[in-house]
C-alpha cells in the first residue's frame, strides 16, 4: 500500500510557525523561573518572538498567492497585511499589559504564552482557505481569550466577564460550525474555492486549492441559505454584530483593560478577515442573498451601538458600545462587496486600530491604580492635570467620532463612498447620522477633560514612559494617516485583489 | 541639488517640532539656535536650488512629486485628487529666495527684540512654522497644497497677532484678521471647486505621475462654459483682497499691528500679504482669458494705493504709517497685475520686501529704544541718539519714495510705464495711471514726514506716561546686522530690474522681466512696449511728483515754514475724511456688522427656538432609547441567549426573504 | 415478517441532529445552572458532528469525518477551560447559578 504524502509548503505559515514556538518557549523558559521572577525576561522573549513573525510575513508580501496544507491555507498580501496588523496589536498588548501584570500578579509565563497563541489564532483566520481552519482558528482565539478575561481573578468582575464570554462564545460556535455543516451537506465541501464553484461552475478560485476535479454535491439551496445564515450568526459574534452583541459590552467592562483594548481591536479585525474571505470568495454569487441581511445588520448595528453608547458611565463600557457602532461601519465595507470596499475596510480597520488602541492607552495610564478612575466623570479637569494625554484623548475622541483631519474620518469617507458606488446609498446615510449621535458621546468625553472642573480628591497619576510614547504615536499616525492617507491605502488596494 | 527641493519647507517645520516639543526645557540660546539655524538651512538649500535650477533648460520650471496625497479607488475607476508635489520655476524662485532670506534675518532680528518676553519658544514655534507654510505655499505644484499653505500662513498670522493674547486689543485684532481673511478664503474655496469641475485636476502642469494635462496647460478650456472664465478670476481676486489687504477686505491690516513688530514686517509686509500677488501671478493665465477681471483688478489695486496713501498722511502711530504704506504698496503690484504687467508685480513685490521688511525693522529698533513708546509725537531728533538706526531706515525712506538708483525707484517706474502702456490700448488704463502717479507724491510726503518727526528735529518724548525719564538707546547688535544687511538690500535688489534704456540694451524690458518670462509672461496683446523717450519722460515726471511730495513735507515738518496743523485747519474735511480712514470701518460697522449682528441675533432666536428645540428632542429621544437599550442588557447570560438565537431566526427568515 | 430498511436515509440523521442541536440550545437558555449550560452547549457540537458524518456517508467521503476529530479536540479544549472557569466562579461565590452572575449590565 502506497500512501502519497502531501506536499507542504511550510513557508506559508512561516508566522504561525514562529508564533506557536514562541509560545511554547516562554512556557518552557516560565518553568525554570521562580515565583517572584520579574516579567521582564518573558515580555522581551515574546516581543522578539513577535518581531521575527513581522519580518518574516513582511518578507512574504508580494508574493502570488499561493494555497497550501492541500487547500487549507492561503497565503497573499491579504495574509500578510493582516498578518502584521494583528502581530503589531498584540505587540502593544503586551506592553499595555506590563503595569497590569506586575501589579496584580498575574502569572506572566501564561499570560504572555495565551497571548501569543490567540495570536496564532487570529493569523489563521485571516489565512483560513477552507471553512474548518476558520472555524479552528476562531476557537484557539476565543479560549484563549475566554482565559485572559478572567486573568484578573481577584476581581470577581473579571471571573463574571470570563463565564459570560464562554457560555455565549461556545453557543455562537454551534451556530458557526452547524452553518459549515450546511454548507458542506449542500456543496460537498469546506473548501472557499470548491464552495464557490459548486455553486457557480464558472468561478475559479484557483489559488485556494480547490483542485480541478470536479465537486460532489450540488447545491440545495434550502441548506445553502441556512447554512449562510448560520454563518452569519457565528461570526457576527465574533465582531459584536447586533443582535449578536450583547457579550461585549459586559465582557469589555469586566476584562484587564489591555485585554480589552486587545479584543475589541484584534478579535474584530479578526473576525472581519474572516466574514471577508468566506463571503467574498465562497458566496460571492449569493451576494443578492446576504448582502441586503448583512446591510440591515450593519445599519441595526450602527444605530444600537452608537444609541447605547450615549447612556454610559463608564469608559470601558462606552468604548465597547463604541466598539459594536464601528463593527457596523466596517460592516457597511463587506455589503459593498467590491475591491474597493474591501481595500476601505483594510484601511478602517488599521484606522480604528490606531485610534482606538490610542484611546485606551489614555485610559490605562489613567486607571493605573488597578480598576478605578474608569468612570467619564472622572475625567474631569483632566486637561489641567494631565495636559498632554488630555490633548490625545481629545484626538482619539475626535478620530473615533469620524472630524477630518483625522484617520477617522478619511476611513468613514472611504467606506461610505464605496457603499453609494454600490448603490447602498442609504446605508452611508444611516451610517453618517448615526456617527453624528456618536459626535455627542465622544465629545462628552473631550467637555469633561476640558469643561468641567477636577474633582476634588482624584490624584495625579505618573504616567508610564513607555505607554506614554506609544499615546503619542498612536496620536500622530492618527493625523498621519488622516492627512496622507495614502501609503496605507494603496498596501490596502493591494491586498483586496483576490476580489474581481 | 534640485531633488532635495522638499527639505527647503521641511527645515523650518522640523525646527518647529523640536521648539514645540523641547522649546521650555531647552533654555533660550538652544531655541534660538534651532529656529534660526533651520532657516538658515532652507535659505541655503534654497539658493542652491535656484542655482541648479537656472542652469537648467525646463519650459515649466522644475517639477518634484513626492508622492500621492489624495486619491480614491483603484483599476480603472481610480480618481487621482492631488499629489505632494513642489514646483520650481522663475517665480517661486523669487518668492522662496525673498521667504527665506528675509525670514532668515527677521529670527536673527527677533532674538534681540523678543529677548525680555515670556513665551519665547512660543513665538519661535510660531515663526518657524509660519516660514514653513510660506514655502509650501509658494513651492506648490497644484492649487490644492497651495491652498493649505494658503490656510496655514493665515492661521500663523492669527496666532502672532495675538500672540500678546492677554492684551484684548491684541485678541480682538487676530480675530478681525482671521474673520475677513474668511471672507476672502471662501472666495478661493469656491474658484478651487470650480477648477476642479471645469479641469478635473489641481495640478499647475501636466507631467508624469500626475494629470496628463494641468491647469494652465490648458488655460482656454475655461472658454468652453459661460461665465467661469470671468468667474474664476473674480472669486480669486476676493482672496486676493482678504490676503493682500486691497478695498474693500483691507481693514484688519493695521489692526495686525498688534503683533510684535518683527511678525509685522516679516508676515504683514515682506510676505504672507503679498500671498494674494502671488496667487494672481501664478494663475496669470487664467486672468488673461478675462479683460474685465484685469480691469477690476487694477482698479481695485490703484484705488487701494490712493486711499491707503491719504490715511497714511494722518497717522500719529510709526507702526500704523508702515501699516498704511504696505498697504498702499500692494495697491501698486496689484495695479500692476491687473495691467498684465505680472512680473512687474513680482519684482515690486522683491524691493518692497527689502525696503519695507527694513523700515519695519527700524520702526521696531525705535520703539524697543524708547521702551514700547510708538507716538510720532513723542520721538524727534533720534538721529544723535540711534545712528544706525537712523541711516538704515533713510535708505529705506529713500527706496519706498523712489530716489533714482534706489530699489523703489525701478520697481515702481516698471509698474507706472507698463500701467502707461497698457493705457495707450486702454484709456481707463491712463485714468489708473494719474492716481498712481498722484499716490507716488503722497507716499513721499508721508514717509517723509515719518522719518521727519522720528529722527530729526528735537526729541520731544523726555518723560514718558509715568513721569519717568526717556533715554532713547540704540539697539544690540543683532538687531542691527540684520538692519544693514536690508539696507545693502534696499539698494541693490532693484539693479536686476534696471530699464534697458539706462543700460545701453536693445531690448525692451529688464532683466528681471526676461528672468521671470517663462513664468508670468503675459500671453501676447496685453504688454505694451514704449518708446525709450517715453520712458523716460515718465520717469522724470514720477521723480519731480516724488520731489514735490518730500519738499511739502519739509516744509511742513523740518523747516517749520509752514505750521502742518494751520495746514490741516485749511484742508479739514480731507483730513477729517483721512482721519476716518474714509469712514470704511465705520461703514462696515453701520452697515455689515450691525445688520450681520441683527441678523444673527434673529438667528440665534431662530436656533435657540426651532434648531434648538429640534435638538433637544433629538437628543431626548436619542437618550431615551440609550435607556431603553440599557435596560434591555440586564446582565442575564440566558437572555442573550435568547436575543441571540431570535436574531438568528431572523436571519433565517431573512435570508429566506430576499431568495 | 417485517423488512426492516437496509439503509437509514440520510434525512433521518439530519433531523436526528437538528433535534438534538435544538434541544441543545433550549438547554442554554432554560437551564440555571452554568455547568447544565455548557453541557448543553456540548450537546449542540455533537450535533453538529452527526450532521457532519451523515453527510459525508451522503458523498462517499472522508473529510466530514476527518472535521470531527477536529470539532472534537477543540470541544475538548473548551470543556477543559470552561470547567476550570465555573469551578473558579463555584470558588468565589459558592454557586454556579447563572443569575447571580449579572453585575456587569447596563
Amino acid at each position: 500500500m502506497m500512501f502519497v504524502l502531501p506536499t507542504l509548503e511550510w513557508w506559508t505559515i512561516a508566522p504561525v510557525v514562529i508564533l506557536t514556538l514562541t509560545g511554547c518557549l516562554v512556557l518552557v523558559v516560565d518553568l525554570f523561573r521562580g515565583d517572584d521572577a520579574s516579567p521582564e525576561p518573558l515580555a522581551w522573549l515574546t516581543t522578539g518572538g513577535l518581531a521575527i513573525a513581522i519580518g518574516t510575513s513582511v518578507s512574504l508580501w508580494g508574493y502570488e498567492a499561493q494555497a497550501a496544507f492541500s487547500g487549507m491555507v492561503v497565503a497573499d498580501n491579504y495574509t500578510q497585511y493582516f498578518t502584521v496588523l494583528f502581530l503589531v496589536i498584540v505587540g502593544v498588548t503586551v506592553l499595555l499589559s506590563f503595569d497590569q501584570l506586575t501589579k496584580e500578579d498575574f502569572h506572566p509565563g501564561e499570560f504572555y504564552s495565551l497571548i501569543v497563541f490567540s495570536a496564532v489564532g487570529m493569523v489563521l483566520m485571516a489565512s483560513a482557505a477552507d471553512l474548518i481552519m476558520v472555524f479552528v482558528g476562531l476557537e484557539l482565539l476565543s479560549i484563549c481569550l475566554y482565559i485572559l478575561t478572567g486573568f484578573s481573578r481577584r476581581r470577581l468582575e473579571s471571573e463574571e466577564a470570563s463565564i459570560k464570554y464562554l457560555l455565549l462564545g461556545a453557543f455562537a460556535s454551534g451556530f458557526l460550525l452547524y452553518g459549515i455543516a450546511l454548507v458542506y451537506g449542500s456543496t460537498g465541501s469546506t473548501n472557499l474555492g470548491c464552495v464557490a464553484r459548486a455553486i457557480n461552475p464558472a468561478s475559479t478560485f484557483a489559488m485556494f486549492g480547490c483542485g480541478t476535479g470536479s465537486v460532489a454535491g450540488a447545491a440545495t439551496s434550502g441548506l445553502l441559505l441556512a447554512g449562510v445564515a448560520m454563518l452569519v450568526v457565528g461570526l457576527g459574534f465574533k465582531a459584536a454584530v447586533v443582535p449578536f452583541h450583547m457579550w461585549a459590552p459586559d465582557v469589555y467592562e469586566g476584562a484587564p483593560t489591555a485585554i480589552t483594548a486587545y479584543m475589541s481591536v484584534g478579535a474584530k479585525a479578526a473576525a472581519f478577515a474572516a466574514i471577508v474571505r468566506v463571503f467574498m470568495i465562497a458566496f460571492p454569487t449569493l451576494s443578492h442573498d446576504w448582502s441586503m441581511i448583512l446591510a440591515i445588520l450593519a445599519a441595526v448595528t450602527m444605530i444600537v451601538g452608537n444609541t447605547a453608547a450615549v447612556s454610559q458611565q463608564s469608559i470601558k463600557r462606552m468604548l465597547a458600545y463604541s466598539s459594536i457602532a464601528h463593527a457596523g461601519y466596517i460592516l457597511v465595507a463587506v455589503v459593498a462587496a467590491s475591491q474597493v470596499g474591501i481595500a476601505s475596510l483594510l484601511f478602517y480597520t488599521v484606522g480604528y486600530t490606531v485610534m482606538n488602541l490610542g484611546a485606551f492607552m489614555v485610559v490605562i495610564l489613567l486607571g493605573r491604580r488597578s480598576e478605578d478612575h474608569l468612570l467619564i466623570s472622572d475625567y474631569a479637569g483632566l486637561s489641567r492635570r494631565h495636559p498632554v494625554l488630555a490633548g490625545l484623548m481629545a484626538l482619539f475622541m475626535l478620530s473615533l467620532a469620524g472630524i477630518p483631519p483625522t484617520v477617522g474620518f478619511v476611513g468613514k469617507f472611504y467606506i461610505f463612498t464605496a457603499a453609494v458606488q454600490a448603490d447602498y446609498a442609504w446605508l452611508a446615510v444611516i451610517g453618517l447620522l448615526s456617527s453624528v449621535i456618536s459626535v455627542y458621546y465622544y465629545l462628552r468625553v473631550v467637555y469633561q477633560m476640558y469643561m468641567v472642573d477636577p474633582v476634588a480628591g482624584v490624584e495625579p497619576v505618573t504616567p508610564l514612559r513607555w505607554v506614554t510614547v506609544a499615546a503619542g504615536v498612536a496620536g500622530f499616525a492618527v493625523v498621519a494617516l488622516g492627512v496622507f492617507p495614502h501609503g496605507v491605502l494603496a498596501l490596502a488596494s493591494a491586498s483586496s485583489t483576490f476580489i474581481r | 541639488m534640485l531633488e532635495q527641493l522638499w527639505l527647503v519647507p521641511v527645515f523650518p517645520l522640523l525646527g518647529a517640532v523640536a521648539n514645540l516639543a523641547f522649546g521650555r526645557q531647552i533654555g533660550r540660546t538652544m531655541v534660538s539656535l534651532i529656529a534660526i539655524g533651520s532657516v538658515a538651512l532652507s535659505f541655503l538649500l534654497g539658493v542652491n536650488a535656484v542655482l541648479s535650477f537656472m542652469s537648467l533648460s525646463a519650459p515649466h520650471g522644475f517639477q518634484l512629486r513626492l508622492f500621492d496625497w489624495i486619491s480614491w479607488g483603484a483599476g480603472s475607476n481610480a480618481v487621482h485628487v492631488a499629489d505632494i508635489g513642489l514646483l520650481l520655476d522663475p517665480l517661486s524662485s523669487v518668492m522662496v529666495l525673498v521667504v527665506a532670506g528675509i525670514g532668515l534675518l527677521i529670527h536673527m532680528y527677533s532674538v534681540g527684540y523678543m529677548a525680555e518676553e515670556p513665551g519665547y519658544a512660543r513665538y519661535f514655534v510660531y515663526l518657524n512654522l509660519f516660514t514653513f507654510s510660506m514655502l509650501v505655499l509658494v513651492l506648490a505644484n497644484n492649487f490644492l497644497l497651495m491652498f493649505v499653505g494658503w490656510e496655514l500662513v493665515g492661521l500663523c498670522s492669527y496666532l502672532l497677532i495675538g500672540f500678546w493674547f492677554t492684551r484684548p486689543s491684541a485678541a480682538a485684532a487676530g480675530k478681525k484678521a482671521f474673520i475677513t481673511n474668511r471672507v476672502g478664503d471662501f472666495g478661493v474655496l469656491i474658484a478651487l471647486f470650480l477648477i476642479w469641475v471645469n479641469w478635473g485636476t489641481f495640478d499647475f502642469f501636466g507631467g508624469p505621475g500626475g494629470a496628463a494635462t494641468g491647469v494652465f496647460d490648458d488655460p482656454g478650456r475655461v472658454l468652453a462654459t459661460q461665465g467661469v472664465a470671468f468667474a474664476i478670476p473674480m472669486l480669486l481676486i476676493l482672496g486676493v483682497t482678504g490676503k493682500s489687504a486691497q478695498i474693500p477686505l483691507f481693514v484688519w491690516l493695521p489692526d495686525a499691528m498688534e503683533g510684535p513688530t518683527p511678525v509685522s514686517a516679516l508676515i504683514h509686509a515682506a510676505t504672507m500679504v503679498t500671498g494674494g500677488v502671488y496667487l494672481v501671478a501664478r494663475a496669470h493665465l487664467l486672468y488673461d482669458q478675462s479683460p474685465d477681471a484685469l480691469l477690476t483688478l487694477a482698479t481695485i489695486g490703484a484705488l487701494t494705493a490712493f486711499v491707503a496713501a491719504t490715511v497714511a498722511v494722518v497717522q500719529t502711530d510709526i507702526k500704523r504709517v508702515l501699516a498704511y504704506s504696505t498697504v498702499s504698496q500692494l495697491g501698486f503690484m496689484v495695479l500692476a497685475l491687473g495691467s498684465g504687467a505680472y512680473a512687474a508685480a513680482v519684482f515690486h513685490l522683491m524691493t518692497h520686501a527689502f525696503f519695507k521688511a527694513l523700515m519695519f525693522l527700524g520702526a521696531g529698533s525705535v520703539i524697543h529704544g524708547l521702551h514700547e513708546q510708538q507716538d510720532l509725537r513723542r520721538m524727534g531728533g533720534l538721529r544723535r541718539y540711534m545712528p544706525v538706526t537712523t541711516w538704515t531706515f533713510v535708505v529705506g525712506w529713500l527706496a519706498i519714495i523712489g530716489a533714482p538708483g534706489l530699489s523703489g525707484f525701478f520697481s515702481k517706474d516698471l509698474i507706472l510705464a507698463r500701467t502707461f502702456a497698457r493705457g495707450l490700448i486702454d484709456p481707463v488704463y491712463l485714468g489708473l495711471y494719474g492716481l498712481a502717479l498722484l499716490t507716488v507724491g503722497i507716499t513721499a510726503f508721508y514717509m517723509s514726514r515719518m522719518v521727519f518727526l522720528a529722527f530729526f528735529g528735537d526729541f520731544r518724548g523726555g518723560v514718558d506716561d509715568h513721569g519717568h525719564a526717556v533715554i532713547p538707546h540704540e539697539s544690540p547688535v543683532s538687531m542691527l546686522v540684520p538692519l544693514v544687511v536690508l539696507a545693502i538690500g534696499s539698494v541693490i535688489a532693484g539693479w536686476i530690474g534696471v530699464p534697458s534704456f539706462l543700460t545701453g540694451g536693445t531690448s525692451p524690458v529688464s532683466a528681471i522681466e526676461v528672468f521671470l518670462a517663462p513664468a508670468v509672461a503675459a500671453t501676447g496683446v496685453w504688454e505694451g512696449t514704449l518708446e525709450h523717450l517715453t520712458e523716460i519722460v515718465l520717469t522724470g515726471m514720477s521723480v519731480m511728483v516724488a520731489l514735490a511730495g518730500a519738499s511739502l513735507a519739509g516744509l511742513l515738518y523740518l523747516s517749520g515754514a509752514v505750521n502742518p496743523v494751520a495746514l490741516a485747519m485749511v484742508f479739514s474735511p480731507f483730513t477729517r475724511l483721512f482721519e476716518a480712514r474714509w469712514y470704511l470701518d465705520d461703514f462696515y460697522r453701520v452697515a455689515i456688522v450691525s445688520n450681520v449682528a441683527r441678523i444673527a441675533s434673529f438667528l440665534a432666536s431662530f436656533d435657540l427656538a426651532v434648531i434648538g428645540g429640534s435638538v433637544t428632542v433629538v437628543v431626548r429621544t436619542v437618550r431615551g432609547a440609550g435607556s431603553v437599550l440599557r435596560a434591555s442588557q440586564a446582565g442575564y447570560v440566558r437572555g442573550y441567549a435568547v436575543t441571540m438565537l431570535a436574531g438568528a431566526f431572523l436571519v433565517l427568515a431573512a435570508s429566506w426573504a430576499f431568495r | 415478517m417485517m423488512n426492516f430498511p437496509t439503509t437509514v436515509p440520510t434525512e433521518a440523521y439530519l433531523i436526528l441532529s437538528a433535534v438534538l442541536f435544538g434541544i441543545g440550545a433550549m438547554g442554554v437558555m432554560l437551564r440555571k445552572s452554568a455547568l447544565t449550560m455548557f453541557m448543553s452547549v456540548e450537546l449542540m457540537l455533537n450535533a453538529v458532528n452527526l450532521s457532519f458524518v451523515a453527510f459525508a456517508r451522503h458523498f462517499g467521503r472522508l473529510d466530514g469525518q476527518i472535521i470531527v476529530f477536529f470539532v472534537m479536540a477543540v470541544a475538548a479544549a473548551e470543556v477543559a477551560v470552561g470547567l476550570a472557569i465555573i469551578v473558579d466562579i463555584f470558588r468565589s461565590r459558592r454557586s454556579v447559578d447563572i443569575d447571580d452572575v449579572n453585575w456587569l449590565r447596563g
